[in-house]
């Protein structure tokens, strides 16, 4: 079997993740790492939730704005390699079950606009800045009875 | 042509500190100066968004730091759907993010699309590691789509720039400043000396150092310790392990309004800072009060003093040269008064307020000026 139809998770022991609005939001619950992705990145998510593999998430995607899946394919293949070195999927035997009724499989809508790369966004400071300065409790409430003091 | 800006504040009504004390006064200006503000509050401990007028202004109260802190994408998402709604909405000239903090991942994350010129305010240097300012950190990536830096002292507009470097043909200098209080300096009590620490209770103050000078100075001294802080527990044990209950004294938070009158009852404040600081709110209230300081050296800091001019320095972190400051400024009465007088006019002089209104003033409407040209060429070619 080849890279591309390999399938893959999210790797729960390493990270929380919801796609809201076609944006991925993803933090790895450990070191505390931010990550984001919009548009082909959030689509490409939601097919490793699905249990989708390289190749049907890219034909999914190329079929959706109507490209060469060539294309698309080497463009998931290194974000999924991306995705691999951060820790956030994890390799799942291809015999398991997956999701039938998943979308990304199906023939989907055309999407609107036109084919962006898929783009990981890293935030490597978060829980250093979430560290340095805490909401300070108890002054609040007393400017919110009076804004004006 | 009305100037729109969105200044993302985060502890703006709901923290005392520096970076706070100074951007309430700065809206509270350039808004009876005819620009429009919305203020984005990130670090509040409101669990749900509200919206509240202050003085006329639009403040947003978006726990951006809880939902992130209890890793609650659901939340987070809706206040990041709300930051785009509250931004399509008003449409600002220019986005103003004042300082660092988590819930600028919205900012760098809403980025795509938008219209405005940012500005960004570097209050000090310290957190700004070769990792840290690397475009997979939150700092990182906010400067470097920033339009203009702005640092709050030389030491802070190096650093950012030393790490940073295409930010140094679009950056500059706006020094901290301050209104000056309408109380006037009283004499510098001298029966008995009491010292003034004021500020967050964070290990980065240093206040547990100037506790450990106090067991090494004369006993007629007495410290107050004014600030809020997740180190106020461990600061009271050390007061207490030291002996030193009835010589030095927690105060808790002190509103901004009140820091003036707390400011005249000291002999000498102190910032015993082992971390950095970008230019110190608390020094230059006590130079305006005529205070002399004793404080740590530190880049920020020495541009917010003259050591043996205005002050005493002494190495961070040692207390034993600390308590040796305190006693040498606290022998030498006629000096010490003379070094409040001289912060006092150098403040006058250096942090005067109406320079600063002045200096952000120019720098938004610059900046809403070209904005405003790049959406008319916008406009034009879409005809």
């Amino acid at each position: 079997m080849s890279d591309l139809e390999n399938r893959y998770l999210p790797d729960e022991n390493e990270v929380t993740a919801k796609v809201i609005d076609g944006e991925a939001i993803i933090i790895n619950l450990l070191t505390g790492v931010y990550y984001s992705m919009d548009g082909t990145g959030a689509r490409v998510w939601e097919g490793i939730e699905r249990g989708r593999s390289i190749d049907e998430i890219s034909a999914a995607i190329a079929s959706g704005y109507g490209i060469d899946p060539a294309r698309v394919q080497a463009d998931v293949h290194t974000l999924f390699r991306q995705l691999l070195d951060e820790r956030m999927i994890r390799a799942v035997d291809a015999a398991a079950p997956v999701d039938a009724a998943a979308p990304v499989d199906a023939a989907p809508a055309a999407f609107s606009g036109s084919y962006q790369p898929p783009v990981l966004n890293v935030y490597r400071d978060m829980a250093e800045v979430l560290a340095l300065d805490p909401p300070t409790p108890g002054v609040f409430d007393s400017l919110l009875k009076d804004p004006n003091a | 042509m009305t100037t729109r800006v969105l200044l993302w504040s985060p502890g703006f009504l709901g923290e005392i500190g520096g970076i706070e004390a100074l951007a309430r006064p700065m809206v509270q200006a350039l808004h009876g100066n005819g620009f429009e503000f919305r203020v984005m509050a990130t670090n509040t401990v409101l669990p749900e968004e509200r919206t509240l007028s202050w003085n006329g202004v639009t403040v947003h109260s978006l726990p951006i730091y809880d939902a992130l802190a209890r890793k609650d994408l659901v939340a987070y998402a809706a206040l990041r759907r709300r930051v785009r709604e509250i931004e399509q909405d008003f449409d600002p000239h220019v986005v103003h993010v004042n300082h660092h903090h988590p819930g600028l991942v919205v900012h760098c994350d809403t980025m795509a699309g938008r219209r405005a010129a940012v500005v960004y305010t570097a209050h000090g240097w310290g957190f700004l590691t070769s990792e840290g300012s690397s475009h997979e950190s939150i700092i990182g990536r906010l400067i470097r789509g920033a339009d203009w830096l702005v640092g709050c002292a030389q030491s802070s507009v190096d650093a950012v720039c030393s790490l940073i470097p295409e930010m140094r043909d679009r950056s500059s200098l706006i020094r901290n400043a301050m209104p000056p209080p309408a109380l006037q300096p009283a004499p510098l009590p001298w029966d008995p000396p009491l010292l003034l620490c004021i500020g967050r209770l964070v290990e980065q103050k240093g206040f547990d150092t100037a506790i450990d000078a106090m067991a090494m100075v004369d006993a007629s001294v007495q410290l107050r310790i004014a600030g809020y802080g997740p180190d106020a527990e461990r600061l009271a044990a050390r007061i207490e392990q030291q002996r030193l209950g009835d010589r030095v004294h927690m105060l808790g938070g002190v509103a901004p309004e009140a820091v003036p009158a707390l400011m005249n009852e000291a002999t000498a404040v102190l910032m015993p800072s082992r971390g950095w600081e970008g230019l110190p709110m608390v020094a230059v209230e006590a130079a305006l009060m005529a205070r002399p300081l004793v404080a740590s050296e530190l880049p920020g800091l020495d541009e917010a003093f003259v050591p043996g001019q205005t002050g005493v320095a002494f190495p961070p972190g040692d207390a034993i040269a600390l308590a040796q400051a305190i006693g040498y400024l606290l022998g030498r009465r006629e000096e010490a008064e003379a070094m409040g007088q001289r912060a006092r006019q150098r403040a006058m002089r250096e942090f005067g307020w109406d320079a600063y209104i002045e200096a952000y003033g120019s720098l938004y409407e610059r900046l809403a000026r070209r904005e405003s040209r790049v959406r008319s060429r916008e406009s034009l070619s879409s005809r």
